[in-house]
């Protein structure tokens, strides 16, 4: 009779057991599949969610884009210094680079160049981190021709730095 | 009285079932957040979309009608009706064409989402290389506004539009 009784105890036992073992696999389930949509790629990207700072890392670019890339032939002076203001890293040795030329030839062939952003939208922003793409207008004029106009795209990185966003890298598209 | 082993046990499945329920509450409140959804719409806006307009920037001259049915299947509204109305004219013009164009999507961003109204806005920069028999393959790059709809489950095409020099007001 004792043994009897045990035996059905002990089978209560089991059958908690079992149904802890279901419970716990149904909870790792619903953890993982949790954990998957929070830290999927999408969720860690903050473009147009936060619209916000999503408007705010679009017009610094903008902003950048237009003024380091126009420059007057006699004044190449104040591009030069707005690029070190927002331009770091890879960005600002390609700059200087192209810049070199243009300080050289701007003033003798009394180049003007006007870059405009006709359309940017934001990629991903992650933390302090931003890709922008970006389509330009580039307009140059020389004193002695007619005005040349080219298209450009642009796929910019940028970085939170202070109050604003600095572009460290910038690449054709 | 229940003995030791089946309070154990009992014990354990308690605290199994907080475990499961709390699991079960957190997958709830992923799925149902917005911020969440809104990510992930944009996402698979943005990857339709990069697929959509390679479609319609492609087209075979061995195969005028199957790429026109491409274009008609990647697009929506205005769009598809455009394609669909493609006349017997044109495509004789395209056979005779000889030219396979193949648009490769070099970068692409939502710059606008509606998830409610189920519409997008995407920038999209295209390098579109056409091949002619005995003379060397020419790639040009090209920049588009592409507007998104989301119908029946898919992100279509409901306008392409070339991005114009001197364009910018």
């Amino acid at each position: 009779m004792i043994a009897l009784r045990n035996a059905r105890k002990h089978r209560l036992a089991a059958v908690f057991a079992i149904a802890a073992a279901v419970l716990i696999g149904l909870g790792t389930w619903f953890t993982v599949e949790a954990s998957g949509l929070r830290s999927s790629p999408s969720a860690n990207n903050e473009a147009l969610v936060d619209q916000q700072r999503t408007a705010e890392v679009n017009a610094g670019v903008t902003r950048a884009l237009n003024t380091v890339f126009s420059y007057a032939f006699d004044d190449v002076g104040t591009t030069g210094k707005a690029a070190s203001e927002v331009l770091r890293g890879q960005a600002l040795d390609t700059y200087r680079d192209l810049f070199a030329r243009v300080r050289e030839q701007a003033p003798e062939q009394r180049l003007s160049l006007t870059t405009q952003v006709v359309s940017s939208a934001v990629l991903s922003l992650t933390g302090d981190r931003a890709t922008v793409l970006a389509f330009l207008d580039q307009s140059a004029t020389r004193a002695d021709g007619k005005p040349g106009v080219a298209a450009a795209q642009l796929l910019v990185t940028a970085q939170r730095e202070g109050e604003g966003w600095v572009i460290t890298e910038l690449a054709p598209r | 009285m229940a003995d030791k082993v089946t309070r154990v046990a009992a014990g354990v499945l308690a605290a199994a079932a907080v475990y499961a329920g709390w699991g079960g509450w957190s997958w709830i409140t992923a799925t149902g957040d917005d911020a969440l959804s809104y990510a992930q719409a944009r996402d698979e806006a943005l990857a339709q979309g990069r697929a959509r307009v390679a479609e319609v920037t492609t087209l075979d001259y061995h195969d005028v009608d199957g790429g026109i049915d491409r274009w008609v299947a990647a697009s929506t509204g205005p769009l598809r009706d455009e394609f669909a109305g493609t006349g017997k004219e044109t495509k004789n013009a395209l056979r005779d064409n000889g030219t396979v164009a193949t648009g490769k999507v070099l970068e692409a961003a939502i710059s606008e989402l509606d998830q409610d109204a189920g519409t997008a806005t995407m920038l999209v920069s295209v390098e579109i290389t056409t091949a002619r028999e005995g003379a060397e393959p020419a790639t040009a790059r090209n920049r588009f506004t592409a507007r998104l709809q989301h119908t029946g489950g898919e992100w279509k095409l409901s306008a392409l539009n070339q991005v114009p020099l001197g364009g910018a007001s």
